[in-house]
């Protein structure tokens, strides 16, 4: 089978927080998986998304990550991001005047580039990102605000989805994309995971809830604590999760 | 002998205006041609009058609206006997008023050929009149040397001027421009303003406004400095009557090592209950060597009121950064796209007329001037609505592809 991402032993720290969260994460994510990651409050699930996708200041400090078998940790952010990694922030910042076509536009284009095809012409962008954003169930007046300013929690979230759409990552990250969305927003975004999935790309899932993995089926879970894995699993292990809650979860797998 | 001012005056704290004068270079000797000048101008698509040496020159205007004259003052001073300070003394030879005596039907541009000789227009509307008036400061790259001008508009009860003023003017060290320019406001009168300005070397702009009662002033400002250009905006408003509405709005986009000035105040009478006004400066500072000097004032004498103001300096936001970087866009792409931001924020508030002429300065700003300007589309709202709606609109965009990606104000005469 094909490996998207294999991470070993990675170990990193957070520079602000002059703390080591990840103690040794080890993580193989194969071709056409969906991996969610649960886990407590600071367990340094989203220091692990960061740290994928190069954060400033989340400095690694052992292990490797292979990313499609190359060295992911030493890219710099936007050359991990156009190799085709791709993270959902769980707080997506508001860009103040930037507006949202040119934006997407902007990054489609780097994307297409580096790729070797041909960038899009402001017409066919338009068409393909119309066509996405129905599927969203987007309104089309969303292309003439700007990046994320004024948006709701869940018009935040449909744009990462939007954003994940349109440049077609091997490896999506979603940092806790369904926190704050209602019910209708959550199926929404699930269905815009769903539709993305194939046999050549890759999902790491960083949730708190099974309501979102009901819909996303995952092949895999893994609960995080303390800067590590504890205990993976199938699908199984989010119910028994659900049921039992963490304490009494990890307390049996001590 | 003129006594130019110097940092001893409160006034001109933060701009030695008599050091840069006296340090500029001698004039240069060329005169350029009518034809040089007309190839250099900016294009407004509505009625103008090109000023060259302080005198409308007839070959390069075109005739004025109805309700719109132009008229000589003769010979002249810049400011009031009892003015601020020496650039009220100057000697005008001839100064011009526009007076709008009717509404107009399209806006009207007053274009300002940099001269070494200072230079006067008054704009006087009258009452319930609304006008729209761009005056826009030029100079060839040639030019050099120091240009003072004085700009009087009379707003009488309920009349209504949209005013938008262009400084756009070339990297030119040896450029100095001043301009103060005086406004008085009569009961519910409405001035709405916008200020660019890019290039020179010290460019200083002065607005003094006189506020009756229930008047409206809303004033934008955006200028974008590179290499040692120095530019200083000072406002000071004086609310005389009661129920006056300010809002003031100021950004600087700096590069390298330039210098932004911002000094703001308010001074509310105390008869001026009811003042509502509000003052924000704000300096995006893309260089260590880049440097903003900002002073907010408020002198309130009534009790009744709401003034308040605020400014920020600093750098591009990391977050900001990483976002669009995590989105793969280059470092240098990034700061770019969220410069062109932080531009296009305040663009907004121009008027269509003045809004594109802006706009092509300010993204030659952002790529140095060494590269045409990145042919970003505007995707407006109308954009948008003609590619959907109008079929000829789509055929047109098909047939030149991305040409047409280019802003629309690369049109040529």
């Amino acid at each position: 089978m094909t490996h998207i991402l294999q991470i070993d032993n990675l170990q990193a720290r957070v520079e602000d927080a002059d703390k080591t969260i990840l103690h040794g994460v080890s993580l193989s994510l194969g071709a056409g998986e969906l991996h969610a990651i649960m886990g407590p409050n600071g367990a340094g699930k989203s220091t692990l998304g960061y740290t994928l996708a190069g954060r400033e200041g989340y400095e690694v400090t052992g292990g490797s990550v292979q990313f499609l078998g190359t060295d992911l940790l030493a890219m710099e952010p936007d050359e991990r991001a156009r190799a085709g990694v791709f993270l959902a922030f769980q707080y997506p910042v508001e860009l103040p005047g930037v507006n949202v076509a040119t934006f997407l536009r902007t990054a489609l284009n780097a994307h297409r580039t580096a790729r070797g095809e041909a960038e899009l012409d402001a017409l066919a962008f338009i068409k393909l990102c119309r066509a996405e954003m129905a599927k969203l169930q987007m309104p089309e007046s969303f292309l003439t605000r700007n990046v994320n300013a004024g948006f709701s929690g869940g018009e935040k979230k449909r744009f990462e989805i939007l954003q994940m759409a349109l440049f077609t990552p091997k490896l999506a990250i979603l940092d806790e994309t369904d926190s704050g969305l209602d019910i209708d927003a959550l199926r929404i975004v699930a269905e815009g995971v769903n539709n993305l999935r194939s046999p050549h790309n890759a999902f790491l899932v960083i949730t708190h809830y099974q309501r979102l993995l009901e819909y996303l089926k995952p092949s895999h879970v893994h609960i995080m604590a303390q800067g590590k894995i504890v205990r993976s699993g199938g699908p199984e292990l989010a119910i028994q999760l659900e049921e039992l809650g963490y304490d009494k979860l990890l307390g049996q797998a001590a | 002998m003129l006594t130019l001012p110097t940092p001893k005056a409160e006034a001109w704290k933060y701009t030695h205006l008599k050091r840069a004068i006296e340090s500029l270079p001698a004039p240069a000797a060329h005169e350029p041609s009518l034809r040089e000048i007309e190839q250099a101008l900016p294009i407004f698509a509505v009625p103008q009058v090109v000023f060259v040496n302080g005198q409308p020159v007839a070959d390069l205007g075109t005739p004025l609206p109805a309700g719109v004259e132009l008229r000589s003052l003769g010979p002249c001073l810049t400011g009031p006997a009892e003015g601020l300070d020496a650039l009220d003394t100057l000697a005008v030879a001839q100064g011009w008023e526009l007076l709008i005596t009717a509404t107009p039907k399209v806006p009207v541009a007053i274009i300002h050929g940099a001269s070494n000789a200072p230079t006067l227009l008054k704009i006087t509307l009258a009452a319930g009149v609304e006008a729209q008036v761009v005056e826009a400061h030029h100079a060839l790259p040639s030019f050099s040397g120091w240009q003072h001008h004085a700009t009087e508009i009379m707003l009488p009860a309920q009349a209504k001027l949209t005013h938008s003023v262009l400084q756009l003017l070339p990297d030119t060290p040896g450029l100095v421009l001043t301009r103060r320019q005086r406004q008085s406001l009569a009961e519910g009168a409405v001035y709405s303003g916008t200020l660019g300005t890019t290039g020179g070397g010290l460019v200083r702009s002065e607005i003094h406004t006189q506020l009756a009662q229930n008047c409206t002033y809303h004033f934008t400002s955006l200028s974008t400095a590179r290499a040692a250009q120095h530019h200083d905006i000072t406002l000071q408003t004086h609310h005389a009557g009661v129920g006056n509405t300010v809002v003031i709005k100021q950004r600087n986009l700096q590069l390298d090592a330039s210098h932004a000035v911002f000094q703001g105040k308010f001074y509310v009478a105390q008869a001026a209950q009811k003042t509502n006004a509000y003052m924000h400066n704000h300096t995006l500072l893309l260089s260590d060597d880049a440097r903003a000097s900002v002073k907010p004032e408020l002198e309130i004498y009534a009790d009744d009121v709401k003034c308040s103001h605020g400014a920020a300096s600093g750098g591009l936001n990391p977050h900001h950064l990483f976002y669009l970087q995590a989105r793969g866009l280059t470092e240098q792409q990034a700061r770019a796209l969220l410069v062109q931001g932080y531009a296009d924020e305040f663009l907004a508030a121009f008027p269509a007329t003045t809004q594109r002429v802006l706009a092509a300065r300010v993204a030659e700003w952002l790529t140095g001037g060494s590269q045409a300007p990145a042919p970003l589309t505007d995707f407006s709202t109308e954009w948008l609505a003609n590619t959907k709606a109008n079929p000829e609109v789509r055929e047109v965009l098909r047939e030149f592809g991305d040409t047409l990606d280019r802003p629309h104000y690369e049109t040529t005469r």
